[in-house]
């Protein structure tokens, strides 16, 4: 398994670099002057040429790629170009992401693989029929309208809404997790039904198994039929889907954070899109190619780890 | 020895103990969640002040239309605020996230301006004393300064800082920041700074500022910066004037409030600066600043009293709120000082012919885009907004017969055009930024008048990015916008930059005729105001005598919501409806 990971490791370099230069390429020919954007509509031509001269605009192409890329490889990734330290920028805004992403998975697996397996249990039962409408709801619905529905009621009735301005976690748990709850329940609604249903197919699949019919037979409690025959085999399928939805729900946080004020990476990268900030654009985009190459791989591990018949060649 | 099968290996406890242990910590995870939802308790800080204080001067005048009496001035206590960007750095030089965040700056008061600007045309009022004590204008070219005993903030050493704690503010200070502005090309955009002024320090407190030549809007615009990115006559101490520091280090300046803390890209905070050089201002004992970019989510926190004010994106939301909350809060309507405009490419056919310009002014329906789009809260633009009365607007009554609404004008108009050959009938595109609806609906309505009329009109929808391109000088197609055009800068400025062919975005506003020319020239070397406004309403009536290239549609309504415990503030003074550089306002709670 080792040398399957370090073989697996070995493949992040190709891919990054190629994910790097695509980035890359696609943020400089798309139409738009990033220094008319920093320097406002009514700077002058001078003053645009002296931007453009300071932040190495007007290098060739394969220069600023290959600064750019030096910088990452010692770990400074450079200046945003509105003058901000982006690896500063990192280490404040990393925490809020890196919250926001384990409640949010927490609550997609646990309301994800539970319901799911409710429905498949209790298949064409009123449970199943409860829990696969609301599986198209939260396919359906998209997760900024109803996080603004979810802060803006109960502002309106209670006059409550959640703290805005953001603390960090372990100075004051409650306030986070007050922070945190609505938008990462918003954005475990889409996620979960996904899983729902995934895990829901693939449990009606193990169900059907002969294995199962024999465990019932022999008068295994269903409780035990479940749990140590058909939970188990049914994992693999729901362990793979969650690890793609880590970077769907990477993705959508964007919007979640920008709605909810929660100054994480999703928003500084949102932002950063929206004003053609090239270097914290192109920074952005390989760390989130790192995080979803590192949860394949923890994934594909974990696949052996859940099934020990599962060998790495 | 024994032996091993698969249920009995001792990774199958591990790997139970793990599974187990996830579920667990999941649900812990949302048990934890769920108590954290509980109700926020955030409330106004009042502070340990709360005393009853003197009114300071100007406390309590001008309050807002409507608003309850105010009481008397209450000491103490943080003002809650909100904004949609968040500086990325403390420099009021450098580029931010947008423009606006230099609003933090005058918000929180971190650097003193050297003077700040009235709105109003009022001469004896065009300038309020900030740090100048006091201002004597010489022979035309000659501006001497004398400036307050003010001290930087005494803040704990970061960096550069502790060289500056609490020291004195100079005129050597002020000498070096204009030379920084002009050395510094990221920081400065303003070729006036660069070309025009040199400042030398006469006293410790005495600055002098020499131009080659007159020049009304030093005087009266905050002459040492009028750009995007706002006043350049913030004052820091010299050690910091260096890209590096400016960028990185806490701001330090001479303001009523002192920084205390950042959260990047989510909040700031600020104190009260108990060395200001006014003893008696600011009333609070702080202030807070907290990113919150959505619209609905202000207007949950502005509801649940996280904050103490809220700009409201349009009407709706006003009554709705105003509606729900009734006297908690008090809202204010003032007008914007920025407008929706079209520009034409004059340098490319049909826009050359003054017959199809005019056309196209009389072709436009104010009052149905006004109506169907801005529910008949907005008011028809002119070249100087009502809100700004210094740049002495004509307003766009004056020049209805030249360029208001008149169909059967227009088409009649550009049957000539088209007769004579100015214009072929081609396909006009007309660009709509997608960045706001409202500007998309205008321009879907415009679209169609100019059609009745008799244009063969195609409209396209386009980002922000795209048509900052598309819009550079010469580049233009055909007309843009409507979008956003700032009516607080200078059109006179502006000119400047169109003369010089500079890059600026506004390139194509510039109809390049040489009368007109002439007479910006002769209105930037007039000091006197009441001349100067003569001139200003001329040029405004030749602009429509020509038909301008540059066509002013609509300014809109701003709408602003206060808790009714804010008392204090003068909306006379600042019409941004956040008190701006203000200081004498407070919590009455």
């Amino acid at each position: 398994m080792r040398r399957y990971a370090l073989r697996r490791l070995a493949f992040f370099v190709p891919v990054l670099i190629i994910t790097s230069m695509v980035t890359f390429l696609a943020v400089n020919i798309v139409p738009g002057d990033p220094a008319v954007i920093v320097m406002g509509l009514e700077a002058d031509r001078d003053a645009l040429e002296r931007f453009r001269e300071a932040n190495g605009l007007n290098d060739p192409l394969w220069k600023r790629y290959a600064e750019w890329g030096a910088g990452m490889l010692t770990g400074d990734p450079g200046r945003s170009l509105f003058g901000g330290n982006i690896q500063a920028e990192l280490k404040a805004r990393f925490p809020v992401t890196a919250l926001l992403m384990a409640f949010s998975f927490g609550f997609t697996v646990l309301f994800g693989v539970l319901f799911g397996l409710l429905s498949a249990v209790f298949q064409d039962r009123p449970a199943d029929y409860f829990v696969r409408t609301f599986s198209v709801f939260g396919q359906s619905v998209p997760d900024f309208y109803t996080l603004t529905l979810l802060l803006i009621i109960p502002s309106i009735l209670w006059r409550y809404s959640p703290p805005f301005g953001w603390v960090p976690f372990w100075d004051d748990p409650l306030r986070a997790a007050q922070q945190v709850i609505p938008p990462t329940l918003i954005l475990s609604i889409g996620a979960a039904s996904i899983l729902m249903r995934v895990t829901r197919s693939a449990m009606l699949e193990v169900l059907r198994q002969d294995y199962i019919r024999t465990a019932r037979a022999k008068g295994l409690r269903e409780r035990v039929v479940l749990q140590r025959h058909a939970i188990k085999n049914a994992v693999i399928p729901v362990l793979t889907v969650s690890g793609t939805l880590i970077a769907a729900l990477l993705g959508g946080s964007v919007i979640l954070e920008q709605i909810t004020a929660l100054p994480g990476l999703g928003v500084y990268t949102f932002q950063a899109v929206l004003q053609r900030d090239l270097t914290v654009v192109m920074t952005m985009t390989m760390y989130a190619a790192v995080v979803v190459l590192t949860t394949n791989l923890l994934v594909d591990l974990l696949y052996g780890f859940v099934d020990p018949r599962i060998r790495y060649q | 020895m024994s032996e091993h099968n698969y249920w009995t290996r001792p990774q199958r406890v591990s790997r139970r103990s793990l599974l187990r242990g996830a579920g667990v910590g999941v649900a812990g995870l949302a048990g934890a969640a769920l108590i954290g939802c509980g109700g926020d308790d955030d409330e106004p800080d009042t502070g340990d002040g709360g005393t009853t204080a003197t009114a300071g001067p100007g406390g309590g005048s001008a309050t807002a239309t409507g608003s309850p009496a105010a009481g008397a001035v209450k000491t103490g206590g943080i003002y809650r605020d909100s904004t949609i960007t968040v500086a990325p750095h403390f420099s009021p030089f450098h580029p931010g996230a947008d423009p606006s965040y230099v609003n933090t700056f005058r918000r929180f008061g971190y650097y003193d301006p050297l003077w700040e600007v009235r709105q109003t045309a009022d001469p004896e009022r065009l300038i309020k004393l900030s740090l100048a004590e006091s201002v004597e204008f010489g022979d035309d070219t000659t501006v001497v300064v004398k400036m307050h005993e003010a001290h930087f903030h005494d803040q704990p050493a970061s960096n550069s800082n502790s060289k500056v704690n609490a020291r004195m503010l100079t005129a050597e200070d002020v000498v070096a920041r204009i030379e920084y502005l002009k050395t510094d090309h990221e920081a400065s955009s303003n070729p006036f700074i660069t070309d025009q002024v040199t400042a030398t320090a006469v006293d410790d407190l005495t600055v002098q500022f020499t131009m080659p030549a007159p020049f009304a809007f030093f005087y009266e615009n905050d002459g040492l910066g009028n750009n995007s990115a706002g006043g350049r006559n913030y004052e820091l101490p010299q050690e910091m004037l260096d890209e590096t520091t400016l960028r990185e280090d806490i701001p330090i300046g001479t303001g009523p409030y002192m920084y205390k803390s950042h959260q990047l890209g989510s909040r700031e905070e600020v104190v009260k600066n108990p060395n200001y050089w006014r003893p008696d201002v600011p009333y609070l004992d702080g202030r807070t600043l907290t990113f919150i970019a959505d619209s609905a989510a202000e207007e949950a926190a502005f509801r649940a009293g996280q904050v103490e004010d809220i700009d409201f994106s349009d009407l709706r939301q006003r009554d709705s709120v105003v509606g729900d909350l009734g006297d908690e809060v008090r809202a204010l309507e003032y007008p914007s000082t920025s407008g929706m405009a079209l520009i034409a490419n004059v340098r490319r056919p049909p826009w050359n012919d003054e017959r199809v310009r005019r056309a196209l002014h009389r072709s436009i329906n104010f009052e149905r885009i006004n109506n169907v789009v801005y529910f008949g809260s907005a008011t028809p633009a002119w070249y100087f907004s009502e809100a700004r009365p210094e740049r002495f607007p004509l307003g766009r009554e004056p020049v209805m017969d030249l360029v208001g609404y008149n169909p059967a004008e227009a088409k009649a108009l550009l049957d000539a055009a088209k007769s004579a050959g100015a214009y072929d009938d081609r396909e006009i595109a007309l660009m709509l930024p997608v960045e706001a609806q409202t500007w998309v609906d205008s321009g879907a309505l415009i679209a169609e008048d100019m059609q009745d009329v008799g244009f063969n009109v195609r409209t396209f929808t386009e980002v922000r990015n795209v048509y900052l391109q598309l819009a550079g000088p010469k580049d233009l197609e055909d007309m843009t916008k409507p979008s956003d055009f700032d009516l607080t800068m200078s059109v006179f400025l502006d000119y400047v930059y169109q003369k010089a062919d500079s890059g600026s975005f506004w390139n194509n506003a510039s109809l390049e005729d040489q009368e007109i020319e002439a007479l910006v020239t002769q209105i930037e070397g007039t000091l006197d105001a009441t001349e100067r406004a003569e001139l200003s309403n001329q040029f405004e009536t030749l602009l429509a005598e020509k038909a301008s290239n540059f066509v002013p549609i609509l300014s809109g309504t701003l709408y602003h919501g206060y808790q009714s415990y804010v008392q204090g503030v003068d909306h006379e003074l600042s019409q941004s409806g956040k008190g701006g550089a203000q200081l004498e306002y407070w919590l009455d709670v």
